[in-house]
């Protein structure tokens, strides 16, 4: 990146100051973008790269192999056998056997309907015809009596053909490595070495294979409930599945990139503009919640923490029960306060005759006679947010504000620093350092935030200029989730937000990790 | 003389503006939580316990919420159940993987920190339909064991705090078991977990405290099933059904009341290891 150093920036006026800014920001999103796409790049060779030695090895053992490991290449754990490790190469052969039986009356089935997904609507079928008839009358034709079947159960099929991928993929490494160690076992033999016995290889589970035993119950459970549905989520986001294509009623197939090609519709209530309007709110959101939380928690902070002010604790305490309360009782509870029928609403309309609607559609005043509008509700989410989330923060910055080195503080006296340079320069700075990476995952959390949102208001005010109900206040999150679980939910395009989401939090936090303080120099605080 | 004495008079009037400022703040801050509990004693039964004065306080509420045909206590029941053995199943998968990644060194370590941490990036609940459709697949969509299903399969992801914590346990014990013939296995449960009681309580709060908070994935799985429906999931239903807003609507803020003492108490007992999780956490991951 071609940059200043930091004298030619403050040798800039004033105004260019400003642009250089901009321009250094620009760049920097666009070296998050470069970045994210050059790690996917090593990732890929690096997976490329593994892959290549693994078969490079596999070619080797073949070719030094004797007739036994070269059997093993075949029926697993024959050599294993041949050198007395009789119940593991049973295990194994076992293992391939049931591969074999696995993908012989499942997985080839699973994988064939994958191709498709779903082929075929609910209909009537004949003995002897392959073909599925719409309408009753048109299977008449052909046979006396027809069925009447079910549609192509999509979901399933999707399902299946992922985890019949997956477990592919599972047994092809468990035969590289299996193999790559039955020629190993040879060169063991011929070399006069111990091979282990079954009972010493159990013990290794125990000692230097440890880590398999740990990782393998967690690990099984992140593939079936976080692997495995976070890629059928990707694969619908390819085809059409949505309320009217779900399991009973119809079957859905892949689009392409159809439903990415909605992302340009910005006329009328398009997918692409209502994406856009919520991504805006959500970026906003992000960095209000964010940085309101932070400076006032910061300011709350070390007004309890100055010297000379009694009761700390229970200052503290106070804020913090608020957080104690669950979420789902004190934000519900502030929704019915806030609400049309709430006390405040009513109070202010019997006071002044203007009705609020704090958490509704946009509240009409008129002052001198003009009528203008005022859209309470993301102002309200901002500062509930702000009473949600500033306990936390007062309860992590004080033990930081205790640790801030007392000696600064001297020096800038002496220096003729005032309370508010000290302020800024020192406590601000030093919190800033040290909350700098927790503060980036505040921010990314915040732009997931969930909560508050779906709580106070549910994603409303709604409007009708929106795709698929969406809100004033709604977040992508809060719309991804509207869209999942509304009583016509659109799984398709729910994941497509889900695949933007994701791109965009993981450049989001590349950014910032890049451009952070405590990245660039770990250890000193200066 | 009288320059220490008006300085002394000028943080007097600081520190009394300081205290009225904390004043005013305790009382944004605790008003609502104060409202909630003194609504939940109003006489009164439907909305307008909201704008109303109480003509009297009772407990009525409370003694509703365990009155025949009400499904309080049922869903406490189901909560309980779920959350004793998500804690346990939780605890066991955390503290596994943090000791793997803390302790052992092997091959695809780094790469499985790093797949952790992508994945992480996707948002949780994206996934949420695709788990619904394969809860759906083995029959238990609906039910509580699906639930627990979904708590617990993926606890092993969120090792990092415990991890932190492993981290900072002198490696010279290891390598002294480990002269004398101990074996990873014994490592980790005859001399790591004895000194990471304090974690190990943490873990299993959090993961205890985690269905009682919930009502995401209990709206996806459970459904319209109230009767398998956990404490806060009932709660959140509660305002959306018309009757109960227009008869029972005091009787959610009793139940507010009953449901948020004991997780309080323990969020005010543990706010410490809080603190650790969030500086720890975010700096060590």
């Amino acid at each position: 990146m071609k940059t200043l150093a930091y004298l030619d920036y403050c040798a800039l006026p004033r105004y260019q100051q400003f642009f250089y800014k901009i321009y250094e920001f620009i760049l920097k999103v666009i070296y998050g973008v470069w970045h994210f796409i050059k790690g996917i790049g090593i990732g890929t060779k690096k997976l490329v790269f593994r892959i290549g030695t693994s078969f490079k090895k596999m070619y080797h053992s073949f070719r030094y192999g004797d007739i036994f490991t070269k059997c093993s290449f075949f029926v697993l754990g024959i050599s294993h056998i041949k050198r007395k490790q009789i119940v593991k190469g049973i295990i194994l052969m076992l293992l391939e056997f049931a591969f074999i039986f696995f993908m012989i009356f499942f997985g080839a089935h699973a994988l064939y309907k994958l191709v498709f997904v779903g082929t075929y609507g609910s209909g009537y079928i004949c003995d002897g015809f392959d073909q599925v008839f719409e309408t009753i009358n048109g299977a008449w034709e052909f046979c006396d009596e027809p069925t009447k079947i079910a549609p192509d159960n999509s979901p399933k099929n999707l399902l299946y053909g992922i985890l019949t991928i997956l477990i592919i993929i599972g047994f092809i490494c468990v035969y590289i490595a299996t193999v790559n160690a039955s020629y190993q076992i040879q060169t063991n033999e011929e070399e006069g070495k111990h091979i282990k016995s079954f009972k010493e290889d159990l013990a290794d589970f125990f000692n230097s294979k440890f880590h398999i035993t740990l990782l393998f119950l967690p690990i099984i459970g992140i593939l079936l409930f976080n692997i495995l549905p976070i890629l059928d989520m990707i694969c619908m986001a390819f085809t059409n599945y949505d309320y009217t294509t779900d399991f009973p009623k119809s079957y859905f197939s892949w689009v392409g990139l159809k439903n990415f090609g909605q992302l340009f519709s910005f006329g009328g209530n398009g997918f692409g503009y209502t994406f856009v309007e919520i991504l805006k709110w959500t970026i906003v959101w992000a960095i209000l919640a964010t940085f309101t939380n932070f400076f006032i928690g910061i300011i709350i902070a070390t007004i309890i923490n100055r010297k000379g002010i009694k009761f700390k604790k229970f200052w503290r305490t106070c804020l913090v029960l608020s957080v104690a309360v669950p979420q789902f009782v004190s934000l519900l509870a502030m929704a019915q306060f806030l609400s049309d029928y709430g006390p405040l609403t009513v109070f202010i309309e019997k006071a002044t005759g203007v009705k609020i609607y704090f958490l509704g559609k946009a509240t009409t005043f008129t002052l001198f006679g003009h009528p203008f509008k005022v859209d309470f509700a993301r102002i309200l989410v901002v500062l509930i947010n702000i009473w949600i989330g500033v306990p936390y923060t007062v309860l992590s910055t004080t033990g930081i504000l205790m640790n801030v080195p007392e000696d600064l503080y001297e020096s800038a006296k002496i220096d003729g620093a005032s309370p508010i340079t000290m302020y800024f320069k020192i406590t601000l700075k030093y919190v800033v350092f040290v909350m700098g990476p927790s503060l980036i995952t505040t921010f990314i959390g915040n732009f997931n935030s969930f909560g508050v949102i779906f709580l106070l208001t549910g994603g409303g005010p709604k409007t009708n200029n929106f795709y698929g109900s969406a809100g004033h206040t709604d977040l992508l999150v809060t719309w991804l989730y509207n869209l999942t679980m509304d009583t016509n939910p659109d799984y398709k395009m729910a994941s497509v937000i889900g695949i933007l989401i994701f791109l965009i939090s993981s450049i989001i936090s590349l950014i910032l990790y890049r451009n952070s303080n405590s990245f660039k120099n770990e250890e000193d605080f200066a | 003389m009288a320059r220490v004495k008006s300085m002394k008079k000028k943080t007097k009037i600081q520190n009394t503006i300081i205290y009225i400022f904390l004043v005013l703040l305790s009382i944004i801050w605790l008003i609502p939580i104060a409202y909630i509990l003194f609504i939940s004693f109003h006489n009164d039964n439907s909305k307008g316990a909201m704008v109303t004065m109480p003509d009297y306080l009772t407990f009525q509420h409370y003694i509703n919420l365990f009155a025949k045909g009400s499904q309080y206590p049922q869903w406490f029941l189901n909560t309980l159940i779920v959350a004793l053995v998500t804690m346990v199943i939780n605890t066991f998968f955390v503290m596994a993987v943090a000791y793997t990644m803390s302790r052992l060194r092997f091959k695809s370590r780094k790469t499985l920190m790093s797949i952790n941490l992508i994945l992480g990036m996707f948002p949780g609940f994206m996934s949420m339909i695709a788990i619904y459709n394969i809860l759906k697949l083995v029959k238990l969509d609906q039910t509580l064991v699906g639930l627990t299903l979904c708590y617990t399969m993926t606890s092993g992801m969120g090792f990092y705090v415990a991890k932190g914590f492993f981290d900072t346990i002198s490696r010279s014990l290891d390598e002294a078991a480990r002269i004398d013939g101990a074996t990873n296995a014994q490592i980790f449960y005859k001399i790591i977990l004895p000194l990471s009681k304090p974690i190990i309580v943490y873990t299993l709060v959090q993961s205890f405290m985690g269905p009682w908070m919930d009502y995401i994935f209990c709206n996806v799985i459970l459904r319209n099933k109230s009767d398998q429906w956990t404490v806060a999931m009932g709660m959140y239903k509660w305002l959306n059904t018309q009757e109960k807003v227009n008869t029972q609507f005091v009787d959610f803020f009793a139940g507010s009341v009953l449901i948020s003492i004991p997780i309080m108490s323990v969020f005010l007992a543990t706010q410490k290891y809080y603190i650790a999780g969030v500086t720890g956490g975010a700096v060590k991951g």
